[in-house]
């Protein structure tokens, strides 16, 4: 009887203490594909520009550089948040405060892919309203300091192909075909392997 | 009979109705969000453009090249050997097939390496393995392999080296004739995939 006292208790035990972890995911594989695939949740510079310049407290710019970084230069009323604590306490209490506040978080690197990553984890764990600066805080500085031009789009969005690869590449011709070409038609050799290692001499 | 069997086998009935009951987990090898974090903290996910024209003029078998763009651009040009798995159809139970890959390691890219990454994510959160990304996208291999800019004269060796292997990958993929560039003198025309250093015979024992 003591036995199956102790198993019972123990098996109690076991359910109360197991703590749920406090970062999950709200939204399954395909609910998160569907989300960051949508083009919503970017912010022109020049958007971004307005907010700070009107003190909009509706946002909330979190910085995801290094603390270094931050110091070097940040956007006004950023916050830094480090990529590699996104999700320690305090941190993670800042976040959720803002979402309590109903306020709108703006993710932003040095580029966009470094904001990129951090962004789709906080929309994976239910984070609803969070934005992420098109380009980045490298980009941003340029655009202010240049008069603002239509030609600068093209070098915010990452995405965009800068160059007509397909013709870039049929543009250029093989070596073979170059009249005169000073070095032999075999450009890339392949050295055979040597033969593998001298036969393992043998015990005594 | 024995009361405390009957209990302890009663007990362990209702445990077991109770785990049957349990939600199935839709992906059983997902990561969590803390771990996903780590791993986006070391960069390790991202291949250089060197690494991957390397690779693919070795023909090395164990890489596959995934291009999530769109059909329209994947067919205008692509990394030769690519297969086209556009971002939004990341999910369809034909393209999981092929990425969730136990033998190949699958190499993500795009023009840039946002939609790329994206892909790479949530293949990584799904617990899916050997998942990469080309840094820089298809814009950084035209800069980098196709048209690799001319290293300045007081740049240390290496760099030169680097722009050797890139001029002879660029004429490999089509681009540029090697060698013709005035820095460059005769000698070190050859991309030579370095042959495998020779290991010391063993000596045998005693």
């Amino acid at each position: 009887m003591v036995a199956a006292g102790l198993f019972a208790i123990l098996i109690i035990i076991g359910l109360l203490t197991m703590r749920k972890p406090a970062v999950r995911y709200k939204l399954t594989v395909k609910e998160a594909l569907a989300s960051v695939t949508s083009p919503g949740d970017q912010l022109s510079i020049d958007k971004a520009n307005e907010i700070i310049q009107a003190k909009n407290s509706e946002y909330l710019f979190i910085d995801v550089r290094t603390p270094y970084e931050f110091i070097k230069g940040h956007f006004d009323s950023a916050v830094n948040i480090p990529l590699s604590n996104l999700f320690s306490e305090e941190n993670y209490k800042v976040l959720k405060q803002a979402e309590h506040d109903k306020k709108s978080l703006v993710l932003y690197g040095n580029d966009q892919s470094q904001a990129n990553a951090p962004w789709m984890l906080l929309k994976q764990i239910g984070f609803t309203k969070v934005l992420i600066l098109s380009g980045g805080y490298a980009v941003a500085n340029v655009v202010r300091s240049v008069v603002a031009d239509s030609t600068h789009e093209k070098g915010i969005d990452a995405e965009i192909a800068r160059y007509n690869y397909a013709e870039m590449v049929k543009g250029i011709s093989k070596p073979e075909q170059v009249p005169g070409s000073i070095s032999n038609p075999q450009k890339v050799t392949t050295t055979p392997k040597p033969k593998s290692s001298a036969p393992a001499a043998g015990g005594c | 009979m024995n009361k405390k069997y009957v209990f302890l086998a009663g007990l362990l009935i209702l445990l077991g109705i109770g785990l049957a009951v349990l939600p199935s987990r839709e992906y059983p090898d997902e990561i969590n969000p803390v771990q996903l974090l780590g791993e986006i903290k070391d960069q390790t996910r991202f291949l250089s453009t060197d690494e991957i024209a390397k690779r693919i003029i070795e023909k090395d078998p164990s890489y596959m090249y995934v291009d999530v763009r769109d059909p329209a651009e994947y067919n205008s040009f692509s990394l030769p050997g690519a297969v086209n798995v556009p971002l939004s159809q990341l999910l369809d139970s034909a393209n999981i097939v092929l990425l969730n890959q136990k033998v190949k390691s699958v190499v993500f890219f795009s023009n840039g390496d946002i939609s790329a990454e994206k892909a790479w994510l949530l293949c990584r959160r799904m617990g899916y393995k050997h998942q990469y990304v080309m840094q820089g996208g298809l814009n950084y291999w035209m800069e980098t392999i196709m048209n690799p800019p001319v290293p300045l004269a007081s740049a240390p060796g290496q760099d030169f080296d680097t722009y050797q292997f890139r001029k002879g990958a660029s004429a490999y993929f089509g681009g540029g004739p090697a060698g013709t560039s005035s820095i460059v003198n005769a000698p070190q025309q050859n991309v030579l995939v370095k042959p495998k250093k020779n290991s010391s015979p063993a000596a045998g024992g005693c």
